[in-house]
């Protein structure tokens, strides 16, 4: 193809010739796609971390890099079930796109019974949460392999509850379900330990029918109205 | 407790300057789709569509107090995500020959149902972004603008940064590539009273 001439390009825009216009035809049938919510709701926990780190003073707006500050969810670990997964999310996708707009972050639906929460002492790190989660779980005797004698975690008592959401049903379940999730969640277990060695609690969710489990790391104060998630990942189960 | 609905891009962008902390996250959820069509076409790559989304929106949240009102929020936004599509288009040194496997197009199914068989223009809609992943990008990005997206010249030139002649010879060099290699598209297309 002969490259034109800025002068012939600009003239070729306002007056095409019948292939190009049939190029233009086909370009505008094209069938509009929607962001594949596994997409959304990984950017969406993205900008909550940003968002965290605003409000716990590290300034991600002085941060130069190119990198989230907070750990998020790892796009790359999750590409494959969103790339592999459209057919089913396509409905799902549709349906949002026509949808009214959420005013506020997904709320998640908390199923089932409330996981343990335990006090396992631990100071969670950066970058480090994708192995220490699984192992405080197994530890705690959470883990598939874990037995019947590895529960070397202990619940979290009166004192060490009172003074954090996970005092009360209701406080759990109103953190949990702002923090980035969207549809049902099941809670696995709540640690209230330290995170990079201030307190904090790590809330270990599954959504519904899924495998992988959620640590998301959140200040002992997590409320509906301030979340406050540290960090945020994704986690093989035990 | 603020009521996004009430609120318009600019509002919410002075909002989330201001430190409150969902202001941002409504107007992605606004966005999203129209910033992520753009990005997959433009890059052709859903992967790197993917990280080229969030990296711009990230870079977005964190830079919104350069925002100066002089364009729309919309404009903005997709002048950040186009810019990240294509640093990541330059920084590889060839770009796919087959870029998008068949699922990663999500098609409206109802709207297939409207005009022809659904394998049909599925697999013309592949072929259509396995040549647009073809042209230089600068090309692509103002293709996809403008003939896609509907974008104005100006809106266009706007969110390119670059002056509308530029877009016009952008977008028109693209056309003729693309009719080239897509010709054989085109019978196709007349038979079916396109």
């Amino acid at each position: 193809v002969t490259e034109l001439t800025d002068e012939a390009a600009q003239a070729r825009f306002d007056a095409p010739l019948a292939d190009e216009q049939a190029v233009m035809a086909m370009l505008a049938a094209l069938p509009p796609v929607t962001m594949p919510r596994e997409l959304s709701d990984s950017i969406s926990a993205a900008l909550a971390a940003e968002s965290a780190s605003r409000a716990t003073g590290s300034s991600a707006d002085s941060d130069t890099s190119d990198q989230p500050l907070a750990e998020v969810i790892d796009l790359s670990s999750r590409r494959r079930t969103w790339v592999g997964a459209v057919a089913g999310i396509a409905a799902a996708a549709v349906a949002l796109a026509g949808a009214a707009y959420v005013v506020r972050p997904h709320d998640a639906q908390v199923v089932g019974e409330l996981g343990p929460v335990l006090a396992s002492g631990n100071v969670y790190t950066s970058g480090q949460l994708s192995s220490e989660v699984p192992q405080m779980l197994t530890n705690a005797g959470l883990g598939s392999n874990s037995g019947t004698n590895t529960a070397r975690v202990a619940p979290a008592d009166a004192a060490q509850l009172s003074q954090t959401f996970a005092a009360t049903t209701d406080g759990i379940r109103s953190c949990v379900a702002k923090l980035g999730d969207s549809g049902d969640v099941t809670v696995v277990a709540i640690d209230l330990a330290q995170y990079q060695g201030n307190p904090a609690a790590v809330v270990v969710t599954r959504a519904t029918g899924g495998t992988e489990l959620t640590a998301t790391v959140v200040a002992p104060t997590c409320t509906s109205s301030g979340p406050e998630v540290l960090a945020r990942t994704t986690i093989t189960a035990p | 407790v603020v009521d996004f609905d009430e609120l318009d891009d600019r509002e919410l962008m002075a909002l989330h300057v201001a430190g409150n902390p969902d202001a941002f996250g409504e107007i992605f959820r606004r966005h999203r789709d129209r910033l992520w069509a753009v990005a997959l076409r433009t890059i052709g790559d859903p992967e790197e569509a993917a990280d080229a989304v969030q990296d711009g929106l990230i870079s977005a949240y964190r830079n919104a107090s350069s925002y100066r009102g002089d364009a729309a929020v919309t404009t903005w936004l997709h002048r950040i995500v186009v810019n990240a599509c294509l640093d990541r288009i330059r920084r590889r040194t060839a770009r796919p020959t087959v870029a998008l496997p068949e699922d990663d197009l999500q098609v409206d199914a109802s709207r297939l149902g409207e005009t022809r068989d659904a394998m049909e223009e599925k697999e013309t809609s592949l072929e259509v972004t396995r040549a647009l992943a073809q042209l230089p990008p600068d090309q692509a990005a103002a293709v996809v603008l403008i003939d896609i997206e509907g974008y104005s010249v100006e809106e266009a030139a706007a969110i390119l940064d670059c002056p509308p002649g530029t877009v016009k010879s952008r977008c028109s060099r693209g056309r003729v590539k693309l009719a080239a290699t897509l010709g054989h598209l085109r019978n196709r297309h007349d038979d079916d009273g396109v």
